[in-house]
């Protein structure tokens, strides 16, 4: 805004002034107000979450209910993870993530190093194949695996859950990264193959390396994607393969709910993801929106 | 000594003989990870398609198999509890998308207006929902929606007045619209995140040229956010569409599929008929529906996409 030394005017000016910062701040304070009000709308379920856990039984019942901790009673945990076997549930699901992430993402990093740096006769096609899969429905391909995997015993195996997992996980790890190793520049390799850096050597010492950060994010991506998965391991397992999720649902049956281990199981299945996902915050955006966004 | 020279000597030949040129070398790289995808999901999908053909009750050993032709989708197409699960099924959507459309574009405008740390320390907590595995998110709101001794309809009760509150999951209208709220809860967040990235797409002096010419806020966000966001709000809604059709796990965890059916889904429907019901061919003709709903949205996606 304009600043006029007349003498009447200016004091209009200023006066105007005055209610513009006004009426600015008090628009601030509405908008803080309402989006603190729906930070808190958003994270009381989970506080309720926490606190609840950590609440013995009658407690968890008691009307009005108590909005703090009272004290900190670790019973529903020990039922969750001494008594009952969610520790293992937990391994299960720890082991089912990391492996089948670790294929996904080794077998995606060279597969999209291969699609961005190599131009071969339908290498085009290929990356867009490969990236249409995603789009498949689990449910499509639930009845097949089921019979596949009832075929060859791997119903309630570990190793079963992470073959299926996997071909789920490949086309966003070729999707995320190949963006990656777009981006690094052909003039280092090169540069390195004229030094008699072999192809595969340029990949290793090269592109990889400087593609890290992104390999990195991807793989967060994936293993969390896992650690989440519901639906498979609902149907491909029974109790020696059970994944946390599953074994939580079964907390709900049909004539009761069993709150307490239900709860502290939650929180501990939530703890890593809570980790993991502070880091990924940035990255969602850009690809959904085709990487037109900065940061 | 010698032994190993040779092996060094072989190795060298073999590299010489098979001198990969680059772009065979590129498709080596790939290869991988394509085979794995096709047997791991094509020959699946192919076997999903020839198993819909086929009628194939689990529970009864003695029927066996046999070819059926299109009459699986005929029946899953007249199936009355599967037309049921088409509705709710686009109610739900329907009804998530559009509340996490318009609160995730209130939102977004909100944290535009204000780019400093506080809007940054909100946007993260209000992120956080979002980073729930989604059964957990189901547990979090069966017990938040409990009838009796639910926190929700005690603050409705104690706060707000309300005499009688709803028993949220046990009545069919109600239980729509929990599920929605949970729905809600979880992924308005993510459509806040895309519709803020696009927001701050819009150069500013837009903004400032509306400004000049005495457009207030209103008319500028009405003539100007809006229209530019157009490739956002249809990318939000196309992805959430998608999602919200394969819906699952909150519908386990809070209320599998009841009461009387009223938020039985058509993935939920598909679960039961074959992994309950055990009927192979006719859970395998309405997995491949849902197949081609979810294909033709993902085309639509694509197409704006690259827009």
């Amino acid at each position: 805004m304009t600043t006029w030394f007349d003498g009447g005017t200016e004091l209009q000016v200023t006066r105007l002034r005055g209610i513009i910062k006004y009426r600015r701040g008090a628009e601030s304070l509405f908008i803080y107000m309402f989006l603190a009000f729906a930070a808190v709308a958003f994270l009381f379920p989970i506080y309720w979450l926490v606190l609840s856990s950590f609440k013995p039984v009658v407690d968890m019942f008691r009307i009005p209910p108590y909005w703090t901790v009272r004290s900190i009673h670790v019973q529903n945990y020990r039922e969750a993870f001494v008594v009952r076997p969610f520790f293992r549930y937990m391994l299960n699901s720890g082991i089912v993530a990391t492996c089948s992430t670790a294929i996904s993402t080794t077998v995606g990093a060279v597969a999209a190093y291969g699609i961005a740096k190599y131009r071969f006769r339908g290498s085009e096609r290929l990356f867009l194949a490969i990236l249409a899969l995603r789009m498949v429905p689990v449910i499509s391909v639930t009845i097949p695996f089921f019979l596949i995997l009832k075929r060859v015993q791997l119903i309630d195996t570990l190793a079963g859950l992470i073959l299926i997992y996997v071909p789920f996980q490949i086309p966003l790890a070729v999707w995320l990264m190949h963006s990656f190793f777009s981006e690094v520049p052909p003039e280092l390799e090169d540069a390195a193959k004229v030094d008699g850096c072999s192809r595969v050597g340029a990949f290793l010492r090269i592109a990889l390396p400087i593609a890290m950060p992104g390999i990195a994010v991807t793989a967060i991506f994936i293993f969390i994607s896992a650690w989440n998965e519901f639906f498979l391991a609902l149907i491909m397992t029974s109790e020696a393969a059970k994944t946390m999720p599953v074994g939580l649902a079964g907390l709900i049956t049909g004539w009761e709910v069993i709150w307490g281990p239900l709860f502290a199981g939650s929180v501990v299945y939530t703890l890593p993801l809570l980790l993991l996902s502070s880091f990924l915050q940035r990255y969602v955006a850009r690809g959904f929106l085709g990487g037109g966004v900065k940061g | 000594m010698e032994g190993e020279l040779t092996y060094l000597r072989r190795f060298r030949q073999l590299r010489e003989i098979l001198h990969l040129r680059d772009p065979q070398f590129g498709l080596l790289l790939v290869l991988p990870a394509a085979i794995l995808l096709f047997g791991l999901m094509v020959v699946p999908l192919v076997y999903s398609f020839s198993l819909s053909l086929i009628h194939w009750d689990l529970t009864d050993p003695a029927a066996g198999r046999s070819f059926v032709g299109l009459s699986n989708f005929v029946d899953a197409l007249r199936n009355p509890s599967f037309q049921n699960s088409v509705k709710v099924t686009a109610t739900y959507s329907v009804g998530a998308v559009s509340v996490e459309l318009i609160f995730g574009i209130l939102l977004a405008v909100l944290l535009k207006s204000r780019r400093n740390r506080a809007t940054a320390l909100l946007r993260t907590l209000l992120l956080t929902s979002a980073m729930l595995t989604p059964i957990v998110a189901g547990i979090i709101w069966r017990w938040i929606y409990a009838g009796d001794y639910g926190v929700l309809n005690y603050m409705l009760r104690a706060w707000l007045g309300v005499r009688s509150p709803p028993m949220w999951l046990a009545r069919p209208e109600t239980a729509m619209i929990g599920l929605i709220i949970v729905d809600a809860w979880v992924n308005t967040p993510f459509c806040m995140l895309i519709l803020l990235a696009g927001m701050q797409m819009i150069p500013d002096d837009l903004y400032e040229a509306a400004a000049i010419d005495g457009a207030s806020a209103t008319r500028s966000f009405f003539w100007i956010t809006l229209p530019l966001l157009r490739r956002a709000i249809a990318i939000v809604l196309l992805v959430r569409s998608m999602d919200a059709f394969r819906v699952f796990d909150s519908i386990f965890a809070l209320t599998m599929g009841g009461p009387a059916n009223s938020t039985e889904t058509v993935v939920f429907y598909t679960y039961k008929v074959g992994f309950r019901y055990w009927h192979m061919g006719l859970g395998a003709a309405m997995s491949t529906i849902i197949f081609f709903i979810i294909f033709i949205l993902s085309l639509v996606y694509i197409r704006v996409l690259h827009e």
